[in-house]
Order: structure tokens, then sequence, then C-alpha cells
């Protein structure tokens, strides 16, 4: 008898989940709104809260796309060059004073805004996350404070804020140290182990804005070298005049070449559908949030998804150190 | 009529990067046998917890996804695995259980309780028996491929291991299993079709 038949055999009338079972598992995995809402996608905060989802796409439309090339709708913005403007954010970083570390009971307080696509209204999302990891909340709009412990998983994949400072207090200061540091850098590198595939490109790219946009302060030197790194890769655009999800014009840094996945979105004609945008301050180039502008109707499956001149955005209202959940800072 | 292609994982992964709601197609797509596969595990209530923690995680992680991986599958799977580990001692039990008594408490999660007091047989406690005793990794390997069906790529690729390991965690797995049910152990033909 074979032992791999016969072990195929056992407990081979377990079901699939029945319909009722599974729509109880999609609510409790795509809560829809007010529960945690994750911020933004496009470039994954590590520590944000669970993700979750309101909308549900429908993939299977019946609706015919559109024939021929795609019209492009006009956008304000206006490109400017990128390695002046790299240099200059650089500058202005690594003047800062470094952040005090805070202590391990203390929390990170992030108070965001998220505006999708097809809705009219953005939301905001309060989050408090203690140092060391282990307890978390979360205030949706007004609703009330929700609080949850923190089980780290087995493997290192999620850092705590503690341990996500640690990652990038080791990273190298050197700029031409740290893209060949991020073109290689999986971020993580312990799990997925995943063959390559992404454009080393694309993944410094991809790997750099996550650093940006962190809950944990980036140290001024290296923020500095994050923004060099980025003058150095080819592909790299700088427009002004971007907004994020509050309205508040920046500069917006793209990655035009695009791969899939990360940066600007190209049809198979190489006509830009979407181009994303780390939204950061004109002058202080504090990081203000994120935005995808859907330059081109975006289509899943034939169907319009996202309509050209739509976008999805957030913004980074208020952030700040406390010593208790549901506490804002400075008060 | 326009024949429309269904994106795959990796296609349905970048567009979840931008736009969060896209995600529930990776949900609906995967979430049906993944947790048919950790009931299998730990029975079906553990495996709401799982499969929801598994989603949870995999959502908070799509920027890391390597997108040069066109089926999620083992990406999924690997999470989960993580997620079975931390419900070693229960599983463990079950089987030691389904041994010794010949009840599968894992078995009457899902089945009718009349129905499933139903006694195993005894191959399947024997099997049971050896699964109890395999390290947690050569478990793991082993019920991939046997339960979900992975090829030893898949498996590699979800476990974050080169593929000669998961072959000799395999071979290692299926001469305690073959010991258990009384085969010459040394038997075991490896199934290079599957790698």
């Amino acid at each position: 008898m074979d032992d791999l038949k016969l072990l195929n055999g056992m407990r081979a009338d377990a079901p699939e989940p029945g319909a009722d079972r599974l729509d109880a598992l999609r609510a409790r995995v795509l809560r829809p709104r007010r529960r945690f809402r994750l911020v933004p996608s496009l470039l994954v905060t590590v520590s944000a809260a669970a993700g979750a989802v309101a909308v549900t796409v429908v993939v299977n439309g019946a609706v015919p796309p559109p024939q021929g090339a795609r019209p492009s709708v006009a956008v304000e913005t206006r490109p400017m060059n990128a390695a002046v403007v790299l240099v200059r954010a650089a500058q202005v970083s690594e003047r800062r004073a470094l952040t005090p570390e805070p202590r391990a009971d203390q929390w990170l307080y992030r108070k965001n805004m998220v505006k999708q696509p097809n809705d009219a209204a953005p939301e905001t999302q309060e989050s408090w996350t203690r140092y060391d990891g282990t307890r978390r909340a979360v205030r949706w709009g007004r609703g009330p404070l929700e609080q949850f412990g923190s089980t780290p998983d087995p493997d290192d994949d999620d850092l705590t804020p503690r341990e996500y400072a640690a990652r990038l207090a080791g990273l190298p200061t050197d700029p031409d140290r740290l893209l060949a540091h991020v073109r290689g850098d999986r971020h993580w590198e312990t799990k997925p182990r995943w063959d390559t595939g992404e454009p080393p490109d694309a993944r410094a790219f991809r790997v750099l804005s996550v650093y940006l946009d962190q809950e944990v302060p980036v140290p001024p030197r290296l923020r500095g070298a994050i923004f060099r790194a980025l003058a150095r890769i080819p592909g790299v655009r700088v427009d002004s005049g971007v907004r994020d999800a509050a309205g508040r014009a920046g500069i917006g840094i793209a990655y035009e070449r695009g791969a899939p996945g990360v940066g600007t979105e190209h049809d198979t004609d190489g006509q830009v559908i979407s181009r994303s945008y780390l939204v950061l301050d004109a002058t202080t180039y504090e990081f203000l949030g994120t935005r995808v502008d859907y330059v081109r109707d975006e289509l899943i499956n034939g169907e319009i998804a996202f309509p050209a001149g739509s976008f999805y955005a957030t913004a980074e209202l208020a952030k700040g150190i406390v010593d208790k959940p549901g506490e804002l800072p400075g008060s | 009529m326009i024949a429309q292609t269904e994106p795959d994982d990796a296609e349905v992964i970048a567009r979840a990067r931008r736009d969060p709601a896209v995600f529930s197609v990776l949900f609906d797509r995967h979430a049906p046998a993944l947790h048919r596969y950790v009931t299998r595990r730990l029975g079906e209530s553990l495996a709401d917890d799982v499969v929801a923690d598994t989603f949870l995680a995999a959502f908070r992680r799509l920027g890391r996804y390597d997108t040069a991986h066109r089926d999620a599958r083992p990406w999924l799977y690997g999470i989960a695995a993580n997620l079975i580990g931390k419900h070693r001692r229960a599983e463990v039990r079950a089987y030691r259980a389904l041994a010794r008594t010949g009840t599968d408490t894992v078995a009457e999660s899902y089945a009718d309780r009349v129905e499933a007091r139903v006694s195993a047989s005894a191959a399947h406690r024997e099997l049971a028996e050896a699964l109890a005793v395999l390290s947690p990794q050569d478990r793991e390997v082993l019920l991939m491929v046997a339960w979900a069906d992975f090829s030893y790529q898949e498996v590699a690729l979800a476990l974050g291991v080169p593929v000669g390991t998961v072959r000799s965690r395999l071979h290692r797995a299926r001469r305690k299993t073959r010991a258990a049910l009384g085969a010459d152990p040394s038997a075991v033909v490896e199934e290079d079709t599957r790698g």
C-alpha cells in the first residue's frame, strides 16, 4: 500500500467551507469600514493596523471595454528637476535633530486619512502602537477606541516599532551603499525567500518608499541617504502640485519606469494608466502622504474599476509619542 | 462576446497595493481550499482563525510580495504554516488520540457526530501515530504534499527552504510513515515527477 495514497485518504472528507462560513470569514478579513482599514497599501506600513477593505470589486462584469486607446485626463502637476529636488530634500533632512527613542511602554500615535477612488469622502483613522509592539489601538473616525493585543509572527516578518527602528539604525547611510543594499533587499529578507524577479531598481524604489512611510522616525542621516539614493535611480521623477488626501499640495516622487506593482503603471502600448506618488511637503520635505492618480481608466477584466481622473490618496495628519492609547500628542 | 482573462495572483496583488478592495479577489480565489487544508490539520473552528489570520497577514505584507511569482498559493500556505505551528500541541494531541482510540476529534469537528463515531481504519490510526512523532518541519512538508497537493518547488517556496531540503524532509517523513504501516521503510521511492 502506498503510504502517500493512504495518507491522502485520511480526513479526505473534510469539506470546503460553506457559503455562510465563507461570508463570515470574508467579513472578518475584509472588515467593512470602521474596523481596521489599512492605510497606504501601496507602500505598506509595517505595523499599520491589520488590513481591510470595504468595497467589493466585481471581477466578472459584463461591461464591454472601451475600444482603442484610452483617453487620458489632464493633471495639474508639473515635472521638476528630480536630482535637484531630491538633493535639496536630503540636505534639509540631514539638518534635522535626532528624535529621542521612546520607552518600551510608550505609544506611537498616528492619524491618517484615506481617500478611496470610488468614495466621495475620505475616512480618518487614528492608531496607537505600543513601542514594544505588544499592544495596539485604533479609532475609526469618531468611533470607539478599539484595543487589542498583538502577537508577533513567528518569523521576523512583522517587526515591532522598536525592532523596525533598530533595523533602520543598522542601514548604511552612504547613498551608494544604501542603494546597493535595497536593490537586493526583499524587505524582508528572511521570509519569504523567493527567487529574485523584481527588477533591482523597482525593488530599490519600493523598499526606500516603505522606509519613508513608517510610523517610527527615520534617523536624519538615513533620511538624507534615502533621498540621495532615490536621486540615483533612473526613472525616478518628481512632480510639483501633487495633493495628498487632505488636499495639501506638495512634491510627488514617482518611479516612471514602473514594474508590476511598483511605481507608474503602463498599458501594453506603453501609455501611462496610473502614477503613484509619495507626497512630501515642498519646503520641509516631511512626509505628507501617498497618492495614485488614474490618468486613464483602470480596467479590471474589461470593466472600468477606476475611471480616469479618480485617485486614491492618504494623508498623515498627525504623529507623535504618547503615554497611553487614546491620548493625543501635546495634550 | 469579449474574451476575458482572469488576472493572475501577481496581478491581483499588484492592484491590491493600489486599491485594497481588490484584495477580496485573492480571498475568494484561495480561501476555500486553504480552509479545507487547515481543517484537515486542526479542525473546523481553528481553521476559521488560521485562515482569517493568514489573509490579514497577507494583506499587511502585500508590499513585500515578489510579483515574479504569479501563483500566490505557496506564499499564502507558507503564512498559514506558521500560524498552524502555533497550534502544534493541539494538532499532535489529535493524532495521538486518533492513534490510541480510533476517534478523530478533527473529523468530528466537521462531520455529523453520529457518522464521525465510525472509527478510523487501522491504517489511518498507524499513520496518525507516525504523524504525531514527526518533527514539525517534516510533518509540514509531508502534509503540504499529501493534503495540499504541492509540488516540491511549491513547498520550497512556501517554507522558504531549498528544494533539496524539501526532498530530504519528505524522504525522512515517509520512512516513518512507512515504518508505522509495517512496510519496509527503505522502499521509499522518490517521485521525481513532482518536483
